[in-house]
Parts: structure tokens; sequence; C-alpha cells
């Protein structure tokens, strides 16, 4: 998957949340610029789960960029991948 | 719940959490048909443990029960020192039996707590205002 759709996906979700189109760039931090709280920061796990059959952590010790999130989204992907080939 | 002055000596961990039920809901109802039957249960699985779900369906109320285990989860991760970083959501649970909650761990969650030398949970929560607080107590 290229880095374009997660992104698009992220962007959806978030969205869906309520957070202005406007707000939403790749450097914007979850927590520190778009004022999501844990809630909001599990439904974009899901989010992502169930439109991309992903499972990624977005908990943290330090806040994640929407890139950041996306470059999580290609790990999991590659992984999962990975594994299919694998098996 | 009444705690003896032996374990208050011994508490390891507190952690204290509130949930909005309304928000709650709204999440889980993303996975619901029309109809309110849940449909995407391996998703909400990621953030629920089976019988969570087993218990949000049966339940009279569901969604404070699912409030309930959401608050707990954070309550716990908080307690443990770590928050949830490097726990999985559904590695927490939390049982509710005549409204007596009771936690228990699993994986990632059961490793924290021994390594915080966590043997017991002692766990309340309230309900006011379309919210629930829970506070855990590791001891």
């Amino acid at each position: 998957m290229d880095n374009s759709k997660a992104m698009d996906t992220l962007k959806a979700i978030l969205i869906d949340l309520g957070i202005p189109k406007e707000s939403l760039h790749q450097d914007a931090l979850l927590q520190e610029d778009l004022q999501l709280d844990s809630t909001e920061i599990v439904e974009i796990a899901l989010g992502l789960k169930r439109r991309l059959g992903v499972s990624v952590k977005l908990e943290g010790r330090q806040d994640m960029t929407l890139d950041q999130v996306c470059h999580k989204v290609e790990a999991a992907i590659s992984v999962h991948s990975n594994s299919n080939h694998a098996s | 719940m009444p705690l003896e002055s032996e374990e208050i000596a011994e508490v390891k961990g507190l952690g204290v959490d509130i949930a909005s039920i309304p928000r709650i809901a709204r999440l889980v109802e993303r996975y619901n048909t029309p109809d309110g039957t849940l449909r995407d249960r391996e998703t909400l699985n990621l953030l629920f443990t089976l019988d969570e779900i087993d218990r949000y369906q049966s339940s009279s109320y569901p969604y404070l029960s699912l409030a309930i285990s959401f608050a707990t989860k954070e309550a716990v991760g908080k307690a443990l020192g770590t928050g949830l970083v490097e726990i999985g959501w559904n590695e927490i649970e939390a049982n509710l039996t005549e409204d007596k909650l009771t936690v228990q761990l699993y994986g990632n969650a059961s490793i924290q707590a021994k390594r915080c030398g966590i043997q017991k949970w002692l766990a309340t929560w309230c309900y006011w205002d379309e919210h629930v607080m829970v506070q855990v107590l590791g001891l």
C-alpha cells in the first residue's frame, strides 16, 4: 500500500470523528494539534482495522503525527503480508 | 469497598478514569447494524474481550457496561504506571457480577502487573450524569 492510501483512510476516519478537514496536515500531532483524547485515538485504531484490516497500536509515550501513524499502518501491512507469504 | 489496614500499606498501584457513556455508545454503534445487532465483533475485540462483548450484548444497560470496561482498562493502565503503551486493550478485562467490579489481566498486562508486584486488584465504580468513574487499587 502506498502512503497516500493510508493517509486518505486516516483522514477519512478523522473527518468522521468531526475533525475539520483543514486541520489534517501530515505533520499534525494527534493530541497536541488535533486535541484527540484516548477514546478518539481508539476509534482511529478500530477504523483502521475495519477499513484496512490492520491492527496498529496508537497509544505511545509520545504524541504521533498523521505521517507517523501512516508509517505504522504500512509496517503493519508489510508484516501481515510477509506472514501470509510465509504460511 | 472496605480495606484492611494491612492492605492499604501494600498498595502498589492506583488508577482512576472517567468515561462518557454516550461517547462509548457512539464508538460501538459504528459496528452495529441499524437494528442494533453487532456486525463486526472481530474489530471490536481489539478493544473489548469476547466476554465483555457478550456481556454488552446481553446487558439491560449495554453501553454502561462497556463504559465501565473502557474506564477500567484506562484506570488499570495508569495503575501499572505504563498506560496502555505496550499493553493491548483486550488484555485488561472488567467483570461485573451484580454490580461488583473485578479485574482480570492477560498477556503483557499480566506481565507488567507481576513486575509491579501486584497480585490482586480492588475496583469500584460509580455512575452520574451519563459518565462512569472507575477506581482501581493494585495490591
